[in-house]
């Protein structure tokens, strides 16, 4: 059967038409002047080829449930980007990830993820022979990206949510912009397409407050260090503990660990 | 034959530039993704209800996962184009597992596009087709857009979706046919 010789031409040259649907000039001006520049300096040749993504998920929860057993996973709650501890703590934010289904949990463990990935920035923004910091500023974008999508899911205290992840954002942005003023050339394209991605997380989560007729009312409330409780009321929560501001940078609300990359640049 | 000497024209500077990618040179990898961004863009925007914040972030993505995994595009295996479409339809699989909702209709989308839409005379008709393919499922939305908007032969399908000849061949009858029920 020949297509084109059917009662179909008409319609086979009306989709041809669609080919004029293309991306906006803002986005391409965007993949240009950001995402180009931003891709990390070499592709990544350390992949993971022969583990399938179901093992991977099972490998996870079951370091999960070991470490678990043994308080490592309760004091890696509390590790920096660097310490000894912290590749167990994202191991564990994993293993969370991968068996928590309430949505107000995973928004906040994205969070809590997104948080991590801006005290990292601050530690690999001078590194400029890796693309650790390349790499670092996409996960802390995606990371950003499914918090707002959870957020979005979430059916009850929803504004809650949406209030404490505009109030981090809002903190990354800053922190964000701070850095922009210290960090090298090459690592600029990286900071704008993550302070992007906050600054288009906070518009999305200001909708979701804005929609919401009993929004703006609630204290912030931190992501937490053990597994986030489905229906948990946030302000029985401790006030937001930002990861580096306790030990950097007690001072200066906004920008927590910029120290942190001011030392290394010292260094 | 002009068609034919462009193709392989395409293919051979497609295959230098994959070459100086792979060994790390970004501008190479930066023409690529802005010769093949449309296309791409296109492929997702048809697939994602037609949502141009979703696309676009879909697009990234599957241009930051080609950058990434370069290293290992084995140019027998496929064209790079058809190995970018593979990537993009693995990325949209992937956003409506993490979504976990099926394809909803926008009613208000084809107003949201009239940069795509000012361009044809027809604008209702163009508009109408363009919700009807947004009804279509999500496979026949795969094959109407390879198909029938990028222009793809059977034997770049062939690649991409890992059937045989003869049921793409079905599937594009199918598909058409859905279509233009939908139409009528």
């Amino acid at each position: 059967m020949n297509i084109q010789e059917t009662e179909y031409t008409d319609l086979i040259k009306n989709l041809s038409q669609l080919k004029s649907v293309i991306p906006g000039d803002r986005f391409k001006s965007h993949v240009k002047s950001t995402l180009i520049p931003s891709l990390p300096i070499k592709p990544n040749f350390n992949h993971m080829f022969f583990f399938g993504h179901s093992f991977r998920i099972a490998a996870i929860i079951l370091a999960f449930l070991l470490l678990s057993s043994s308080g490592i996973v309760l004091a890696a709650s509390e590790s920096k980007p660097g310490s000894l501890l912290y590749p167990v703590k994202q191991v564990v934010q994993d293993a969370k990830l991968a068996i928590t289904t309430n949505p107000t949990a995973r928004a906040l463990l994205h969070l809590e993820k997104a948080q991590d990935k801006v005290e990292e920035m601050q530690q690999t923004v001078f590194d400029t022979k890796t693309n650790q910091f390349e790499q670092n500023a996409q996960e802390y974008k995606e990371n950003i990206k499914k918090a707002v999508e959870e957020t979005k899911e979430i059916e009850t205290q929803r504004e809650n949510t949406a209030q404490t992840v505009n109030t981090s954002l809002e903190k990354h942005t800053e922190t964000l912009q701070q850095l922009q003023t210290v960090a090298p050339t090459q690592a600029q394209p990286a900071l704008e397409k993550a302070i992007d991605a906050s600054q288009k997380g906070q518009q999305q989560v200001q909708q979701v407050i804005q929609n919401n007729p009993a929004g703006n009312t609630l204290p912030t409330y931190t992501p937490p260090t053990g597994t986030p409780q489905p229906e948990q009321n946030h302000a029985d929560n401790p006030p937001l503990q930002l990861p580096a501001q306790s030990q950097n940078n007690q001072n200066n609300d906004s920008s927590f660990g910029l120290n942190k990359a001011n030392d290394n640049k010292n260094k | 034959m002009i068609n034919r000497f462009l193709k392989r024209f395409q293919h051979i500077s497609d295959k230098i530039l994959v070459e100086k990618a792979k060994n790390g040179d970004r501008e190479a990898f930066g023409k690529l993704y802005l010769k093949y961004l449309d296309t791409i863009y296109r492929y997702i925007f048809f697939r994602v209800n037609q949502d141009i914040q979703t696309a676009e972030d879909l697009a990234e993505v599957v241009f930051f996962k080609a950058w990434q995994n370069i290293v290992n595009f084995a140019e027998q295996d496929a064209f790079f184009k058809a190995w970018l479409y593979k990537i993009a339809h693995n990325v949209v699989i992937d956003h409506y597992r993490t979504e976990n909702k099926p394809a909803v209709l926008k009613e208000e989308l084809i107003n949201e596009n009239d940069n795509v839409l000012e361009d044809f005379e027809r604008k209702i008709e163009i508009a109408a087709l363009m919700k009807a393919i947004n009804k279509l499922s999500d496979e026949q939305k795969q094959i109407i857009t390879l198909k029938f908007i990028e222009g793809l032969s059977n034997k770049e399908m062939l690649q991409i979706l890992n059937k045989k000849e003869e049921a793409i061949r079905a599937l594009q009858y199918r598909a058409l046919k859905k279509l233009k029920e939908l139409l009528s």
